[in-house]
């Protein structure tokens, strides 16, 4: 995954800022070895349930992606190297097939357990049987049943604290993003169902993916002393998908995603309700309702964000811009994106291909009136 | 093809400044005896400040070259800034990179946008990122 952006991409501010924030996204993302190895440990772990004599065999088990794995828009964890890994078990079979939902997680846990790779990685969570690959990622498996009264994509999954089944559609999600994700991008192609794709380099992300990644990345950065009432991912990211219109800048598809949930917010009381596209009785976003003072701080947090994603677009200075980038998003990644830009620069100017504007001065590359800008070398006096 | 510009005679103040005001029509020229001096406006990057600058030439001696505004600032109190003479002044070649021979417009105003950009990214990251030599900080 390796870019060398033509050097054109500082001639302008937005393509400039755009060019830095794809570059945090790149940083931040799975890397692409990384999500090939979360791809084969789970297609082999798809072969341990399925094999002959196993106890899940029957119910032919089909292991895929979910989340942000499946939708792309993974972000490194601010304090621990694991990502989390959403993944799907699908089970052929009825939810009346167990005696009760939490004997479907068993049922995966136990499978797992009888393998001594897996044994020591094996961890029972709400929802799912987790496996722990040190400083990799953690592989999150969900088990679910078809669900026949919704037919389609529709599924029911266990809830160890509720002992029940909650419906779930994680490929109707991924579906319905992905479409809004090519609102722009493939215009009127006619969507066709498709497999999980290869990770897309973020260059060729479409916008709202990065915009997403971003607004995770602040997530993480802004509720990092409290991450108990921080936003959960799909409550951004359906915000996100819902409001996008299709922006081919990033910086500009942020600041309309921050303006269109403020505008929301604003218009909706007692609070903003996020319903689940593939499920329209589903709000994604009811722990507002036993948290209200989570609900206040976001609608605040929003605010202090557009607020400086406003400033970031008045702002010039490669200095102080990169100053509010490290506000958001880290330090470490801010200022790591600014000099990888600038290398790129150094890069072209060393093959001698930059040039710079008649009238402004602004470097660009050698095409057109540009004025070469000849070899050099900086130099200076002792003090 | 540098030592042939080198023995090749000077640019007369006349040449420097006509070609100047072709590619750089939005600098102010003045010439007093014997200085040809040029004010103007430099932006090296879409994201980048505008920077005043001002080029002080003496025929046939290195032309000097400020910052007016915004200031150069130092990164922390009482640190150097990269690549700049003890005056406060900015270096952007080695003697041997420039001869009077060459047009200001074409080597020295691209040398300066060049530098700005470089200063705009070590206030970022607290790198030159420009390459160049320095020689070492006295003791």
């Amino acid at each position: 995954m390796s870019i060398s952006p033509a050097p054109l991409l500082i001639e302008s501010f937005e393509a400039q800022l755009d060019d830095l924030l794809m570059r945090i996204c790149i940083e931040l993302q799975l890397d692409e070895t990384r999500y090939k190895l979360a791809e084969t440990h789970y297609q082999a772990v798809g072969k341990w349930l399925e094999m002959e004599g196993s106890p899940v065999a029957v119910l032919n088990p089909i292991i895929y992606s979910q989340g942000s794995m499946r939708l792309n828009t993974t972000v490194k964890p601010l304090v621990r190297d694991e990502y989390d890994l959403d993944l799907v078990c699908e089970l052929i079979c009825q939810t009346s097939f167990f005696g009760h939902p939490v004997e479907a997680l068993d049922l995966i846990e136990q499978r797992l357990r009888g393998n001594e790779t897996y044994r020591p990685m094996v961890e029972r969570m709400n929802r799912c049987v987790r496996l722990n690959y040190e400083h990799q990622f953690h592989l999150d498996i969900l088990p679910a049943c078809r669900d026949p009264k919704n037919g389609g994509t529709c599924l029911l999954v266990p809830d160890r604290k509720l002992e029940d089944w909650k419906p779930s559609n994680p490929r109707g999600y991924a579906a319905w993003f992905d479409s809004r994700s090519r609102q722009l991008l493939v215009g009127q192609l006619l969507e066709k169902a498709e497999p999980i794709p290869d990770q897309e380099a973020a260059e060729e992300k479409p916008p709202l993916k990065l915009s997403v990644q971003l607004l995770k990345r602040w997530r993480d950065v802004r509720y990092k002393t409290n991450s108990d009432i921080a936003p959960i991912s799909i409550v951004l990211t359906t915000l996100a998908a819902d409001i996008y219109r299709g922006e081919r800048s990033i910086a500009r598809s942020v600041g309309n995603i921050l303006a269109g949930i403020s505008l929301r917010a604003q218009q909706s009381y007692p609070r903003l309700i996020v319903q689940n596209p593939t499920n329209q009785e589903e709000d994604l976003s009811e722990r507002w309702d036993s948290k209200p003072e989570a609900y206040r701080e976001f609608v605040r947090a929003i605010e202090d964000l557009e607020t400086q994603w406003n400033t970031l677009f008045q702002t010039r200075g490669i200095g102080k811009i990169s100053r509010i980038l490290e506000r958001l998003f880290g330090e470490d990644v801010a200022r790591k994106v600014v000099e990888k830009q600038a290398r790129d620069i150094e890069a072209a100017r060393s093959r001698q291909e930059l040039g710079m504007k008649k009238g402004s001065g602004i470097i660009t590359s050698l095409a057109g009136s540009a004025i070469p800008i000849p070899r050099n070398t900086f130099y200076g006096d002792a003090r | 093809m540098r030592d042939k510009f080198f023995k090749s005679a000077a640019l007369t103040f006349g040449q420097q400044i006509g070609r100047m005001s072709h590619i750089h029509s939005g600098f102010h020229a003045r010439l007093t005896r014997n200085v040809a001096s040029w004010t103007g406006e430099l932006q090296p990057s879409g994201m980048s400040e505008n920077y005043m600058v001002r080029i002080e030439y003496t025929l046939r001696r290195r032309p000097r070259i400020w910052v007016l505004s915004p200031p150069l600032r130092p990164r922390r109190p009482g640190q150097r800034i990269p690549h700049t003479f003890h005056d406060g002044s900015v270096c952007l070649h080695l003697h041997q990179d420039w001869a009077p021979a060459m047009s200001i417009a074409d080597t020295i105003i691209p040398w300066l946008t060049l530098w700005l950009y470089y200063y705009e990214v070590w206030q970022a990251t607290g790198e030159w990122l420009g390459g160049g030599h320095e020689p070492r900080t006295r003791k």
